[in-house]
């Protein structure tokens, strides 16, 4: 009852015209897609004067890791490696402990005024007070600063609740849940016994949005931290690569030339440097996408 | 199933204004059993109702600094009410129409463009018998993601100059001289769209993925007993089965369709290209942000908001009739 | 259910009042009760002398908010060379907390949080964040002034035309004190243009001194192969748009358009015997911009400098393949200024940008908050810092001997030690590793240490002097003042110059790269009067007359 069993069936002259095709225009997909990401592994320890004059094409060319010294002897990395893993192991725990449950019950169709509660969450989308009110209210309720903060700010997306939503209510059938129902199963019980178990790709999903969103959150760290121990690892890179020709008075002309030639060193680098971790998750969430979960339940 | 539940819908939206007094009270009981039976369902919202209030809610009083000359130094409450000054002066703006056909065409050719491509290619993916092939393209169409704006803008300036631009000189041959890509305000679009393309379709199309994984393998075996191709059970079986997400997915976009991220745009934008290439969030942002007018941003930005929620509306009621998915 | 609404709206309504009005810090109250101190017999405000060293009896720590800068190599500030001097004189303490970018945003959510306000801002606050919450910041009136802070006040009287008014924001109030050199001489031209000496050997040709010559210079460079790599790789003359010394501006001198600095709207208008007077509908503007489309048809100038990156631009320039540029400096054995070249028609109207005495001072650098508990100890601290020329060097350039050496006769050196620490790339690094540079106190004429012209070696500081003094002669004499504007006035003119820029910026480039035919002229006109360019004259007009 799985893709081995379906492999054995031949496949048709149109299938194979149909794969054929398919893997060709994925081949052109893997080229266009895999040349730029080499461009920056080879531009991260080649001489940027190099990088930028367009003269790299394939093979790097004036070999320097001078841009991995630069980011790695940083000691501020470390911590800021630590402060991220531990904001997106707990963002990504709180969020999914918070979003599926919510999401779950939002599919659920005998729950009275859902589209009330929904509209309400779709309406903070588009309509927010901004930056100062929010910032009061964090001051308010005393979590300025602090590492809790990090970890449940912006971890509850409304956005990726209506996507759980979606998942539930298209893949569990209603008469499943009513069937459970009149065999005296509660609602959390069917929810952590059958609906849970049904929606590891839902989960899996999310839960890469949420720690991908925490590994590249700058914003609210900048905002609402200012001891610089706590400092996820993209704040520290933007300070280091820091952009600060913001001002349109040029108060130290000798300065500004030499940041310009220190962040082309390292730009590179620090796409590679803060990426790989993110980028190691993936395969480890492609596991959950595995055809046929739901198969065994449906019949049952 | 799904087309036994439209019609069945439909009733009962139009049922609603002809309830008798005693169908009403009827109803209100049914509420209230059902709320009283599914009483923990309400405790698993009670979490995110409560983020919500504290972290959206809350600050919403907010809002009124688009109405108001805002100075910090007085505060929200403080500062003095001014109406709808900022929205008359957008609009009384010689560019303020420019502004706005510039961030539909840009946001339009966007959802055109960059919408049905991750779909397309999870399903290509999706089809793939070769398991590790298909994991490796997942893997690097998804690493695009992780590179930040201005490395990516500085790529394109460099693969597209006129200079030394490498897809210059692929095209050379193709369109007889080298185009300076990045200084012709008629390329702008394309460059944004295809680059967000290049940048963002493995990350967009997790999600199909991720649901194409629930269609059932017996689905497609009974299909093939039955001779279909491939390719059509791609339609029958594999694209009707992530139709609710699609549905879902589009509404949301359509729902941001004035708003263009401002960071891209801004970087990617010279003097040549600003005709095409100003868009409203980049212009709130030079004048709101660099010159701390703070009120004006506030209501431009409200303004786009307003106009996205009424669009999310009425598309979300589009959907809700022609498919039976929606948000509420 | 519609009660449990209802509730809930009140609800959220009570806590909406709650959250709005949040506690405001509780402004200190400053005591200038005068009292003896009975060890000493010296006259004293709570815990401050009211004259003499130490500032302070017992210790005072003040909490400092600085801008660090990323040249700033230092683990903690204790290692910049003026703070323990600081605290063994006067018995305060700075303590310092770092904030490396978004200063601005910052210090408005500080303030509009109303509390955590440190004592100290000691950074580069733009105008509009403290205009706009002066009810945080102490008002350091003349008296208050003139009494704690008597060194800083003399020497901005006695170099300073306007006095103590320089200080003063559009309410006539002063908030915050000036840091860095008053006015630096090397910075008064920001842009040079350079052209390079050995190609012009090569292709046997003179400096230019007109425009005419130089279009023939810049032929030559691109048809003789001047960098000898037998390809016709050279860009003559290149500009870029996202260098701040490099922009196209920088060439419109020989029509007599020219600028404070380089930034694009200094060349909207110049100023002549008290008019100001508009530039983008002139005949000049017009002749310059034909003449860089002259240039960009036959591919002398490099149009790619509208889209090109900054880091692009530095490696066309590392490349050798750039025959003239506009920047800050550059290696004087290749690269020479180019003088002032005479426009056909415009013969005896070349001018520079640049301005003599340009004003290089952070006059937001030190800024006392109501939050200050001893705002007047702080003040005198401050003002200790001002007392010798040799502090305001520490305070800059850190101890005599790394980056200044002392002459002996109340002037000093500029000097670059023989090696920089580790990790480190330049003199720059040094500098802000172990002083304050801009952030130091407030320098004018000889506080600051000047290059040695006549050294062996001639680094940038030398040429820099050398580039200005070679200019000076043809820098305009009116300019605009910079005075501070109220709040309103300041976003009037923000209105109306983002539209003019965003127009014109467009226009150049398109005319640059496309031409300019007379019909386009004629419809570049009436555009300039569809984004108000008269008003945006009439508002400067009005500046310039004091009228607001």
């Amino acid at each position: 009852m799985t893709q081995a069993n379906s492999n054995k069936i031949k496949d048709s002259k149109a299938d194979k015209i149909f794969y054929a095709i398919i893997y060709i225009i994925l081949a052109i997909v893997l080229v266009i897609v895999i040349y730029p990401l080499y461009f920056v592994v080879v531009a991260s320890f080649s001489d940027p004067v190099y990088v930028n004059s367009g003269e790299i094409l394939l093979f790097p060319k004036g070999v320097t890791f001078v841009g991995y010294q630069k980011i790695l002897e940083d000691t501020r990395i470390w911590q800021g490696y630590f402060n991220t893993i531990i904001y997106a192991v707990g963002g990504t725990v709180f969020g999914l402990a918070v979003c599926i449950p919510a999401g779950y019950a939002l599919s659920r169709k005998d729950l009275p005024y859902r589209g009330v509660v929904m509209a309400l969450l779709v309406f903070t989308m588009y309509f927010s007070g901004g930056l100062i009110p929010t910032y009061l209210v964090v001051h308010n309720i005393g979590l300025m600063g602090t590492r809790i903060l990090m970890i449940i700010m912006g971890t509850i997306s409304v956005y990726n609740i209506i996507l759980i939503r979606s998942f539930f209510s298209s893949s569990i059938p209603t008469e499943l849940q009513e069937s459970a129902e009149i065999d005296g199963c509660s609602n959390e019980k069917f929810f952590t016994s059958i609906a849970l178990p049904l929606s590891k790709p839902i989960i899996a999903v999310i839960a890469l949005y949420i720690a991908v969103a925490q590994w590249n959150a700058y914003f609210a760290p900048m905002i609402y931290l200012s001891d610089s121990s706590k400092y996820p690892l993209q704040l520290v890179l933007r300070e280091i690569l820091a952009q600060t020709n913001t001002g349109t008075e040029i108060t130290d002309p000798e300065a500004l030339e030499q940041l310009n030639t220190m962040a082309e060193v390292i730009k590179y680098g620090v796409i590679i440097v803060s990426s790989l971790p993110v980028i190691c998750i993936y395969p480890l969430i492609q596991k959950y996408f595995v055809k046929g979960v739901m198969v065994g339940a449906l019949k049952g | 199933m799904e087309i036994a539940k439209k019609p069945l819908r439909k009733k009962s939206l139009s049922k609603k204004p002809k309830l008798t007094p005693e169908q009403k009270a009827a109803q209100k009981a049914k509420t209230k059993l059902l709320m009283k039976k599914n009483w923990m369902l309400y405790l698993f919202l009670l979490p995110v109702v409560i983020y919500i209030f504290i972290f959206n809610y809350l600050p919403l009083y907010g809002i009124q600094i688009a109405f108001k000359n805002f100075n910090s130094g007085l505060g929200i409450w403080g500062s003095p009410w001014v109406g709808m000054q900022w929205f008359e002066m957008f609009f009384n703006s010689p560019r303020a129409w420019t502004l706005i056909k510039n961030t539909l065409s840009l946001s339009f050719f966007s959802i055109l463009i960059g919408f049905p491509i991750p779909i397309i290619l999870a399903l290509m993916l999706n089809s793939l018998k070769n398991e590790r092939f298909k994991k490796f393209t997942q893997t690097i169409t998804y690493m695009p993601h992780f590179i930040s704006v201005v490395v990516l803008v500085g790529m394109i300036t460099a693969f597209l100059s006129p200079r030394s631009g490498f897809i210059v000189t692929l095209l050379e041959p193709f369109l007889g001289e080298r185009i300076y890509f990045m200084g012709d305000a008629k390329y702008f679009d394309a460059i944004y769209v295809l680059s967000n393309v290049w940048q963002s379709a493995g990350w967009g199309s997790i999600i199909y993925i991720a649901a194409l994984s629930g269609v059932s393998p017996e689905l497609h075996e009974a299909a093939i007993m039955d001779g279909a191709t491939r390719f059509k059970r791609i339609f029958y079986i594999d694209l009707p089965a992530i139709v609710p997400t699609i549905i879902i997915l589009l509404v949301l976009r359509c729902g941001s369709l004035m708003t263009v991220g401002f960071e891209k745009v801004l970087l990617l934008q010279n003097n040549l290209n600003l005709a095409q290439s100003e868009v409203i969030s980049t212009y709130t942002y030079k004048l709101g942000l660099l010159q701390s007018q703070y009120s004006y941003s506030t209501a431009i930005g409200l303004f786009n908001n307003v106009i996205n929620f009424i669009i999310l509306i009425l598309v979300n009621r589009f959907a809700k009739k022609l498919s039976g998915s929606s948000l509420w | 259910m519609r009660k449990m609404f209802s509730k809930l709206i009140l609800a959220s309504v009570l806590t909406m009042a709650f959250v709005g009005c949040a506690s405001k810090n509780e402004a200190v109250k400053v005591s200038f009760e005068k009292t003896t101190d009975e060890e000493t017999g010296r006259e004293m405000i709570g815990n401050m002398f009211v004259t003499g060293l130490p500032v302070v009896k017992e210790p005072h720590t003040f909490s400092v908010l600085m801008s660090r800068s990323v040249n700033d190599y230092s683990a903690s500030h204790d290692e910049k060379h003026i703070l323990p001097i600081l605290t063994e004189n006067t018995n305060v303490i700075f303590d310092i907390e770092d904030v490396t970018t978004n200063m601005n945003e910052k210090l408005n959510l500080l303030f509009a949080a109303g509390s955590g306000l440190p004592d100290i801002i000691w950074a580069q606050p733009s105008d509009s964040t403290l205009v706009n919450n002066t009810t945080f910041l102490f008002e350091f009136t003349e008296e208050i002034l003139r009494e704690y802070a008597p060194n800083l006040t003399s020497q901005i009287e006695e170099n300073i035309p306007e006095g103590l008014d320089a200080l003063k924001k559009a309410d006539g109030k002063i908030y915050s004190l000036p840091t860095g050199v008053y006015a630096e001489y090397a910075n008064s031209a920001t842009a040079v243009p350079l052209i390079r000496t050995d190609w012009l050997e090569k292709v046997g040709m003179e400096m230019p001194t007109t425009t005419d010559e130089l279009y023939e210079v810049l032929k030559a460079f691109k048809t003789q192969d001047p960098n000898g790599n037998g390809k016709d790789d050279e860009i003559p003359l290149a500009f870029c748009q996202a260098n701040w010394a490099s922009k196209q501006f920088a060439f419109a001198g020989p029509w007599g358009i020219a600028g404070r600095n380089i930034n694009d709207a200094e060349h909207y208008c110049l100023v002549q015997d008290g008019v100001v007077v508009p530039t983008l509908d002139t005949q000049a503007f017009k002749d310059y911009l034909l003449f860089l489309n002259k240039l960009a048809k036959e591919e002398l100038l490099d149009v790619e400098g509208f889209s090109l990156t900054n880091a692009q631009y530095q490696a066309r320039l590392d490349e050798n393949v750039v025959g003239m540029q506009s920047t800050w400096a550059e290696d004087a054995e290749i690269w020479a200024p180019v003088p002032i070249l005479e426009a056909p028609g415009y013969e005896g109207k070349g001018v520079k940008q640049g301005q003599n005495g340009l004003r290089t001072a952070n006059m937001n650098g030190f800024v006392l908050t109501t939050s200050c508990e001893d705002p007047l100890a702080a003040l005198r601290a401050w003002d200790y810092l001002h007392s010798t020329p040799e502090l305001k060097r520490i305070s800059r350039d850190g101890n005599a001997g790394q980056l200044w050496i002392d002459n002996g006769d109340g002037t000093a050196t500029v000097s670059s030690p023989e090696t920089l620490p580790d990790g480190m790339t330049s003199d720059v690094d040094l500098n802000y590793t172990i002083a304050f540079r801009g952030l130091g106190a407030l320098m004018f004429g000889d506080d600051t240490a000047k290059p040695d012209m006549n050294a062996a070696e001639i680094n940038d500081d030398v040429l820099r002097y050398q580039y200005v003094d070679f200019y000076k002669d043809y820098f305009l004499d009116e300019f605009l003042p910079i005075r501070p504007v109220s709040s309103d006035k300041l976003t009037e003119k923000t209105f109306l110059q983002t539209e003019l820029e965003a127009y014109i910026n467009g226009f150049i480039a398109q005319s640059v790269l496309n031409g300019l035919t007379e019909e386009q002229w004629e419809e570049h006109l009436k555009q300039l009067e569809a984004v108000q360019y008269d008003a945006w004259i009439a508002w400067n007009q009005d500046y310039l007359d004091g009228k607001f």
